[in-house]
């Protein structure tokens, strides 16, 4: 078994290589963009923050996806598994659908398709589900409801996403004194960036780093006022920071439009941290949901309702979306960078915040949202607020496409390197 | 290995291409009041010259319009409505085909210049220049205004812009009126053809500024919304 654990090491690796070398980029590059961040600081916040962002609270998501889809008790049942090894099928399984959603990962990125690396390993663990314990012990309720999310995400992302731009242009852009909106707005809005980064940090951060929080002695208050304070100075630190930008009132339309987004660059710096962060909390676990099912089952011989995921599984993953960044993901920054100059800061931090918002929303409740699809209508919510000046609506076409690819491909991927794996090593 | 990315739903923006058209129907335009310097000045040989200068530059015109119209696929989400900014090339390319219009016509006859047509024909060029002018440049604007989302302090602005407009046309047609008004008082005194002529060419150059002041009434349908 000592091979299984080695293969679920190099294909977990492998699909968190991929999710740092191709989706980071999609996190990062409206700020790179908007020409916010040079493009070796959007390298540098992207595997701080991805890092981080997995480690502390990558947790959650992994859950759901062992259990939601296929009950792993089912392995432990005689009738499925006669021969009493349910066991083994259910690693070499897991390991069929680490290894097909990897590999549609790459054949995605060959085509250029903008497929999600969540719908990939949620379409494989279903394939999976259906070949080893029958398709009607799939939770198709279970995938359903994953899958409404998918559609609510977007949605969701949009509608923040139009709101938050909405009132930028109501308080700032359009009104007579921008100067008032911006010193207002600006450490309002950044607050709640600050208070859930805080938060994530001092909650499931420490709760990782310490065993239990009692041990300090901190009750759930004292973090939350701790985390609500940090918060508070931060936002009181920007708006002292940004209190020297001003927008004198007899410039013209573009010097005043030009000071306004360079405040916007400031904010939007904290939000490519915070999308970041949350795509770091979603994504990993892709990756280490399967690999900590092996792991676990390796370890313990059985198949565990809930086991907590080893420490050194999500640092792996999370070294994975970095190297990936590192070695691969630079460069689509860098294309993109230069490929968008059609949104500024302002439009850049209203999408960013719908689409990390809605992210950390969906990671903290277990529901595993797709970071490409949030994206997506982020920014198409800021189109309706008449922020775009032009959106190519045939790329969202292209990317429902590839969600209507993706799971029956990696299902049936999933099926046959099961049936291939299971005849080698059982 | 290609890139999985979701960026290639950020178009190119519609407006910046308008720079260009409005340059192109600059062109065009600036060389009609060249060609009337030449006629007053007799010299026919340069009208002929600068006429088929200006039938160049208005296929140029012509070929940046259809590029233009290349970039406003079906498929793209703007902040305007697509048939109005198409409406406001049409327009703009509708000006640079009067402009070629009035030199093919100088060019189909050998035209005499008539005393008293001198002074309120010249009146007439320059007014209707003012107002193609005034409609390039709310064009222009149109762009900055689209990095603003269309606000409502820019709204105020363009839209006194194009109030202005108005009114130069409204100042153009009085004196295309007159002009018209003098030159049937001199029938009896012109060759008949020369007086077709005439009134085609006061027309077609009135229709400059019919067709500027169009631009800027599509432009103003962006700030209804």
């Amino acid at each position: 078994m000592e091979i299984a654990l080695w293969m679920a090491i190099a294909f977990g690796f492998y699909m968190a290589w991929s999710i740092g070398a191709n989706d980071a980029a999609n996190a990062m590059g409206t700020s790179v963009g908007s020409k916010a961040i040079t493009f070796k600081e959007a390298i540098i916040i992207a595997a701080i923050f991805e890092f981080s962002g997995a480690v502390l609270a990558g947790g959650g998501v992994a859950d759901t996806m062992r259990k939601g889809i296929v009950d792993p008790a089912l392995f432990a049942d005689a009738a499925l598994f006669p021969a009493g090894n349910g066991a083994e099928f259910f690693i070499w399984g897991m390991m069929a659908a680490l290894i097909s959603a990897a590999l549609w990962l790459h054949i995605a990125a060959f085509l250029g398709w903008p497929v999600s690396t969540t719908h990939s390993i949620v379409g494989a663990i279903a394939g999976f589900g259906c070949v080893s314990v029958g398709v009607s012990n799939v939770d198709w309720g279970s995938l359903a409801f994953i899958a409404a999310s998918w559609f609510t995400s977007p949605v969701l992302g949009g509608v923040l996403a139009f709101a938050v731009f909405t009132v930028i242009r109501k308080s700032i852009i359009e009104a007579n004194d921008p100067n008032r909106g911006l010193r207002v707005f600006a450490p309002i809005m950044s607050f709640p960036v600050f208070a859930v980064l805080s938060w994530m940090l001092v909650t499931k951060g420490l709760k990782k780093v310490q065993g239990t929080l009692d041990e300090w002695g901190l009750t759930i208050e004292v973090l939350g006022g701790l985390s609500i304070g940090v918060a508070l100075l931060s936002s009181f630190a920007l708006a002292v920071y940004i209190r020297k930008i001003k927008v004198d009132p007899g410039a013209t339309s573009a010097e005043r439009t030009a000071t306004i987004e360079r405040v916007f660059r400031y904010l939007q710096i904290i939000t490519a941290c915070f999308v970041a962060f949350a795509h770091g909390s979603n994504d990993v676990a892709n990756s280490i949901g399967p690999l900590a099912a092996i792991v676990n089952t390796l370890e313990f011989g059985t198949i565990s309702a809930k086991v907590p995921i080893p420490m050194w599984v999500l640092v792996l993953g999370a070294a994975g979306i970095v190297v990936g960044l590192a070695t691969y993901g630079y460069r689509v920054i860098e294309t993109i960078g230069t490929k968008i100059t059609e949104i500024t800061p302002s439009r850049g931090f209203a999408a960013e915040f719908g689409a990390a918002s809605t992210i950390l929303i969906g990671s903290s409740l277990g529901i595993p949202l797709s970071t490409t699809h949030t994206v997506v209508g982020a920014v198409i919510g800021v189109g309706f607020a008449r922020g775009m000046k032009a959106l190519n609506l045939r790329i969202v076409w292209n990317i429902v496409k590839s969600w209507i690819y993706t799971i029956p491909f990696c299902a049936v991927l999933t099926i046959l390197l099961y049936e291939l794996l299971t005849a080698i090593f059982i | 290995m290609m890139v999985r990315s979701i960026f290639g739903l950020f178009a190119q923006s519609p407006f910046t291409p308008f720079l260009e058209m409005a340059d192109k129907v600059e062109q065009c335009t600036h060389q009609v009041p060249v060609l009337f310097d030449a006629f007053f000045e007799g010299d026919y040989e340069a009208v002929r010259e600068i006429a088929e200068v200006i039938s160049h530059l208005e296929h140029e015109a012509d070929v940046t319009k259809t590029k233009v119209r290349d970039s406003l696929p079906k498929s793209l989400f703007l902040p305007v409505d697509r048939r109005d900014l198409l409406d406001v090339l049409s327009s703009m390319d509708a000006v640079a085909d009067c402009a070629e219009d009035v030199a093919i016509l100088f060019t189909l006859r050998t035209m005499e210049p008539h005393e008293d047509l001198i002074p309120p024909l010249k009146s007439l060029v320059r007014r209707v220049m003012a107002t193609v002018d005034k409609s390039l440049e709310i064009v222009r604007e149109m762009v900055v205004v689209s990095e603003a989302s269309f606000n409502n302090r820019e709204a105020l602005r363009v839209r006194s812009m194009i109030d202005e407009l108005g009114r130069l046309e409204h100042e153009a047609d009085v004196v295309q009126d007159d002009l018209a008004r003098r030159l049937f008082a001199i029938e009896d005194s012109i060759k008949p053809g020369s007086l077709l002529m005439w009134n085609k060419i006061f027309n077609k150059v009135g229709d400059m500024a019919n067709h500027a002041e169009k631009v800027g009434n599509r432009l103003r349908l962006f700030f209804a919304q």
